[in-house]
């Protein structure tokens, strides 16, 4: 439980959210550093022997991103911070955005000066307000201190650096649906290719990067990467934020390094399952992964073994689901959060969401029929292999991995069986999100 | 690179998407978003395929082909996603298909029999509830909508509008007009709206509908015959849908010129020819009133007024076809040796002062061009579909484009340089820009300007006219080195309202023979009608002498009395001819004003010739049969000929008689009046109810503005004027007053007035008004007179 920290570092002292608690405590030295003895490959070179990885969810190499927008001619070209913290049982960004704005900062000067660009923005989610309010901050006291703006620390290199506040949805973000919305356009999702390493905010060049990515930098330029790459496990190393939420004694996120297993993260970290019940599912990866279940106690918990293990990580949001509590009603309740949030751009997205709340509510009334269980999964099959994006792809997993490991409940509603579990009777909420 | 799709071995030189590859292997993959004409979208994933080796689907139309890419375009798991996507779509669809507009020819019903399951696992009730007028010409049903989209990337990006739009997100997406505000002329400045019915054509299910065409005919019945627009010069293709001798809808042809759009005009407003105002037996005027006579009875009336050495003159219009030209231009020769025959065109401009022997550029060369000029006045606003075409070829070629117009018709916002002189510094401008090729970019030309012209050129001082004009200082010599630095510039152009004496065209034809050489490179010379270029080959281009007091005029399928600015000579002419014969198809004002109407037939009733703006001839092709008294042109001139006991022949058909270019007159550029003290610039301008066949459609009159004085918003304090209030115009004795209306289209420190023939104080003000020299421009007096009223 001690291990090192690089994105929470100093999360508890007092006023660090101001420049000079932040210098004071160590900050803006790896920029310093970089600035003053590096050159741009270098440390992009760091940041590959540190094996970082982006922490958004698709778990990219952020040196080799990084790598790919320096080698583009095009200019200008831009850092894009993705603070649109929008998956359910995702707050590990969020202590940050509030608390240590500085090291994104920190952060995201190291990106700019390691691929080139003079210009950034953090995209922050529409919801988000204070977080805004103390970015902003953060900026205006970095300007006056002239570590952003002309002539950083008078080493002659520029970053200038913006807060967007989007209008709020979870599609915006997926990186390119976020760059639409950060051109003033609805958020929907681009094309791919070109990618946005080529042709990413106004078809130029742009390394966009979660907030967590960025957070870890300023930590790995400065213990340099073998202690980073020595943490964690062989194929991701460093730390993560892991958020726990649901039925835990002890919700919260937590730094810990790759590796840790559900078992000690839900029991060691979280205090346990509350009340003392016993442990029924989790969602690893936020509302979008498929779920665990207690034969996964063991598992380490990495982009690759939650991957083997059918499910994802993504942003390391663990919602413990505890004995007890209906799983259709589980499986509804995140079915309608896709519905709601699908953008509408594509058939199987925006129908195949709605048509998967429609069939759940009337399991929920009792009014299903088994087959319709089939029609579920028949149907998520091809949105995960239809839809235009992540959001569609993955918006069935969730209701066809609670079908895949507790399929009989769900046969109960159908044959019309009372449910005396939490949340098994009818919705007391409506049918609408 | 060698690809197979379906086991078949292809070739490509070109990249492009593994759909277009299969199009061109004739393997078909369905569609339903994506279109030819508009951006790719990727929305309705039907068109997923499978690539041997690749762990995932793709969809084949925003993939790009690969070297030795196996590709699989039907396979039992694509099959199944195809017949999911139809079944999400189908399960909530009205199936109300044997009373659908789009019955037939709905692409939704062509993709499910092919391809859907007869399942349903998700049945639900669309509910009833009616359309939404979205205008007074397009409906549209959400519950049909398949949210391809395509409605919406065809307003935006090939008409340049942003009138449609997806609102709302997910499962309660739905498109419509922003706020969901209807468009009629209350509403529809804001959202620009052209009425052009693009994204009823586009539309792949009956989700947007003509409200003209609904229930007229199902798709496939009567026959379409293909023709040729009757309005501007830009020649679009028509299909006319004709069942049982109606037209029952008017839609673009598929070909280069017009890439499958047309305007409003050519698609609606082309429904005047079944108005009830059609002329169908000759008339004369008997005790004060138009009474019915049969043809023998109207052409006796006729000869009585005429003998052989009557000086008659004869107006005719560019909207009769190339032959029908000949013809008059020719029997009024034999028939009457005094007689002067002149054209004239919408606003009362002399139709037949374009250069001749400027040579032919289809519009397809639009996509090879590297820099378009567009030059004139409004010229996206008569001629849409010039815009379209130049926004299209622009978006292929990468070329740059150059816009000199003042009022903001929807090019200039995309120019890559965009000077809004007032119309009349037109003339002016032109000469100067001339002047500055020859004197900074000797190496460009592949001319050397003669002495004569060198003069005209040289009476323009750049920076002079820049001042005058209120363009920045610089800017036209920024123009002159963009033309300089093309290999390949076009001119698009009008000639403007405001260039009396027809210096606009003439200035153009010298610039681009200083820049292409004895070679005639041709210039696309846009006008208010459609066989204005051709017109300009068989009628006398001289000025008129405004004196002129016509014993008996003729007028020909044109209208001066509804469309020509009051005071010009040809509105003069008309008013003041003692006997005043009109042949004409509709009741015009100037057919109402006459002593002898005889019937003419509509451009679906004749077969013929049109030589489009850009000096392309096509073919007008008869699609309706006429009413049984309505001769041809030449059977009314022939029995003319008859009534005189005379005999005409007429030449064999030539669609161009004068090709030799002959070095145009060269007056000197005109100097456009200054206005003196507190007198401002009043500008008239065209507008779409300045054509009398619009007038006829029923709710035209919705859907364009009323005319009303046109300011700027940032202009109207500073003028003293309220954004829908009223202002009182004098110049000397003459007064009048009109209602203001705040318009973005305007530049600041303009003024512009749509024309209204039908409004007779102002016809009398304008009449009044207009400078001997016959500028159709005035110096006005402005006092805002009366404060907005207050808007809900």
């Amino acid at each position: 439980m001690s291990a090192p920290r690089y994105i929470y570092r100093d999360l508890e002292t007092p006023g660090i959210e101001r420049l000079e608690v932040y210098r004071a405590a160590g900050g803006y030295q790896a920029l310093e550093k970089v600035l003053r003895t590096m050159t741009p490959p270098e440390v992009v070179e760091v940041v590959k022997a540190a094996r970082l990885v982006g922490r958004g969810g698709a778990g990219f190499p952020t040196g080799l991103k990084w790598e790919l927008v320096a080698r583009e001619p095009l200019t200008p070209k831009f850092v894009v911070a993705n603070a649109e913290e929008g998956e359910p049982g995702t707050f590990k960004d969020l202590p940050i955005l509030t608390r240590i704005p500085h090291r994104l900062i920190e952060g995201m000067l190291i990106g700019a000066f390691a691929v080139g660009a003079h210009e950034g923005v953090i995209v922050c989610r529409g919801e988000f307000m204070e977080p805004q309010r103390i970015l902003r901050q953060a900026i205006a006291e970095a300007e006056a201190a002239g570590l952003l703006g002309e002539n950083i620390l008078g080493t002659g290199f520029s970053f200038k650096l913006w807060v967007y506040r989007t209008a709020g949805a979870y599609i915006c973000g997926e990186e390119t649906s976020l760059l639409e919305a950060l051109e003033g356009k609805p958020g929907m999702p681009r094309i791919r290719p070109p990618f946005p390493v080529n042709a990413g905010l106004w078809a130029r060049p742009t390394a966009l990067n979660n907030v967590e990515t960025f957070a870890n930098v300023p930590g790995i330029i400065l213990g340099g990467a073998a202690p980073y790459a020595a943490l964690g496990t062989e194929k991701n190393s460093g730390t993560k934020g892991y958020c726990i939420s649901g039925h835990v004694n002890k919700p919260g996120v937590y730094e810990i390094p790759f590796g840790v297993t559900l078992r000690s993260l839900i029991n060691d970290y979280a205090g346990g399952i509350l009340d003392g019940r016993a442990f029924k599912a989790v969602f690893p990866g936020g509302a979008s992964s498929s779920c665990l279940t207690a034969e996964h106690m063991d598992l380490p918990l990495d982009f690759h073994h939650v991957a083997q293990a059918g499910s994802m990580l993504g942003s390391a949001a663990f919602m413990v689901v505890a004995e007890g509590v209906c799983m259709v009603e589980v499986a509804l309740r995140l079915a309608r959060f896709f519905r709601h949030e699908s953008c509408g751009k594509c058939i199987p997205c925006r129908d195949g969401t709605y048509q998967i709340v429609r069939l759940l509510e009337r399991m929920k009334r009792g009014e299903g029929v088994a087959c319709e269980i089939d029609d579920i999964v028949d149907l998520a099959s091809v949105m995960q292999k239809a839809a235009f994006c992540g959001l569609g792809q993955a918006a069935p997993n969730p209701v066809l991995s609670c079908i895949r490991h507790f399929r009989s409940e769900f046969e109960d509603h159908c044959a019309g069986k009372p449910c005396s579990m939490l949340g098994g009777g009818e919705n007391p909420y409506g049918n609408h999100h | 690179m060698e690809i197979t799709i379906d086991g078949r071995p292809l070739t490509l030189e070109n990249p492009m998407s593994i759909l277009e590859a299969a199009r061109l292997a004739g393997v078909d993959i369905p569609t339903l978003c994506w279109h030819p004409r508009v951006s790719v979208l990727g929305a309705c994933r039907l068109c997923m395929i499978e690539v041997v080796g690749m762990n995932r689907l793709l969809a084949a139309c925003t993939t790009r082909v690969a070297d030795r890419m196996e590709i699989l375009t039907d396979t039992p798991a694509l099959r199944k996603i195809r017949q999911t996507m139809l079944e999400l779509l189908l399960c909530k669809h009205p199936m109300d298909c044997p009373t659908c507009v789009k019955g037939g020819a709905c692409e939704l019903q062509a993709l499910a029999y092919k391809w859907s399951a007869p399942v349903n696992r998700f049945p639900e009730n669309p509910g009833a509830y009616p359309p939404v007028h979205v205008s007074p010409f397009v409906e549209r049903d959400s519950r049909k909508c398949v949210l391809c989209r395509r409605c919406v990337r065809v307003c935006h990006e090939v008409r340049g509008v942003t009138v449609l739009g997806a609102m709302h997100r997910g499962y309660l997406k739905e498109i419509g007009t922003y706020f969901a505000q209807p468009l009629d002329r209350d509403f529809r400045d804001p959202f620009n709206c052209e009425f052009c019915g693009a994204c009823i054509d586009i539309c792949p299910v009956g989700a947007l509908n003509s409200r003209q065409h609904k229930f007229r005919a199902r798709s496939w019945e009567g026959v379409q015959v293909p023709t040729v627009c009757p309005f501007c010069s830009v020649g679009c293709l028509l299909s006319l849908q004709v069942k049982e001798n109606e037209l029952v809808q008017s839609r673009p042809r598929a070909g280069v010129n017009n890439l499958d759009q047309v305007c409003f005009r050519g698609r609606f407003a082309v429904d005047y020819v079944n108005s009830a105002e059609r002329v169908t037996r000759p008339l004369l005027r008997r005790d004060g009133a138009l009474v019915p006579v049969d043809q023998a009875t109207a052409i006796a009336a006729l000869v009585e007024q005429v003998r052989p050495e009557t000086a008659v003159m004869a107006l005719l219009s560019p909207r009769l076809t190339q032959e029908e030209t000949a013809d008059f231009v020719d029997t009024m020769a034999q028939l009457f040796p005094r007689s002067d025959v002149r054209a004239v065109c919408t606003m009362g401009l002399n139709a037949a002062d374009i250069p001749l022997g400027i040579g032919a550029r289809p519009w397809g060369d639009l996509d090879q061009a590297d820099l378009v000029v567009s030059v004139g006045q409004d010229l996206t606003l008569f001629s849409p579909v010039a815009g379209v075409r130049i926004r299209t070829a622009r978006r292929a070629s990468g070329g740059r484009l150059a816009v000199l117009d003042a009022r903001d018709t929807l090019l200039g916002g995309e120019a890559d340089l965009w000077l809004r002189p007032a119309g009349a510094h037109l003339p002016a401008v032109l000469a100067a820009l001339g002047a500055l090729l020859v004197a900074e970019h000797p190496e460009r030309l592949a001319a050397r300007p003669d002495g004569a012209l060198e003069t005209v050129f040289a009476g323009a001082a750049p920076d002079d006219v820049e001042a005058a004009a209120g363009l920045a200082a610089g800017s036209l010599r920024r123009l002159a080195g963009e033309i300089a630095g093309a290999k390949n510039p076009i001119f698009v152009a009008n000639r403007g309202w405001f260039d009396p004496s027809g210096q606009v065209p003439r200035l153009l034809v010298e610039i681009d023979r200083l820049l292409g050489g004895s070679e005639a490179r041709g210039i696309m010379f846009l006008r208010t009608d459609c066989n204005s270029r051709g017109t300009a080959e068989l009628v006398a281009a001289a000025e008129p002498e405004i004196d002129g007091e016509p014993e008996v005029l003729l007028v020909v399928a044109a209208d001066p009395l509804g469309t020509a600015i009051p005071g010009s000579v040809f509105e003069t002419w008309t008013r003041k001819a003692k006997f005043l014969v009109v042949i004409e198809s509709t009741l015009t004002p100037t057919a109402r004003a006459a002593h002898l109407v005889l019937p003419l037939r509509v451009f679906a009733e004749k077969e013929g010739t049109f030589l489009a703006g850009n000096g392309v001839a096509q073919q007008l092709r008869a699609a309706l049969a006429p009413p049984p008294a309505v001769p041809t042109l030449r059977r009314t001139l022939a029995a003319l000929a008859a009534g005189l006991e005379r005999q005409v022949t007429f030449a064999p058909p030539s669609l161009v008689r004068q090709k030799r270019w002959s070095p145009p007159e060269r007056p000197a550029v005109p100097v456009p009046p200054t206005p003196a003290g507190q007198a401002r610039c009043l500008q008239l301008r065209w507008s779409p109810l300045s054509d009398n066949r619009v007038r006829l459609v029923p709710e035209a009159d919705r859907i364009f503005l009323a005319p009303a004085l046109e300011v700027h918003p940032d202009s109207l304090a500073a003028l003293g004027l309220a954004d829908g209030g009223a202002v009182r115009l004098s110049s000397g004795p003459a007064e009048v007053t009109v209602p203001v209306r705040a318009d973005w289209r305007t530049p600041p420190g303009q003024l512009f007035l749509p024309l209204d023939p039908g409004n007779p104080e102002l016809a009398a003000f304008v009449r009044a008004a207009v400078r001997p020299e016959g500028w159709p421009l005035s110096c006005v007096n402005l006092t805002g007179i009366a404060p907005a009223p207050a808007r809900e």
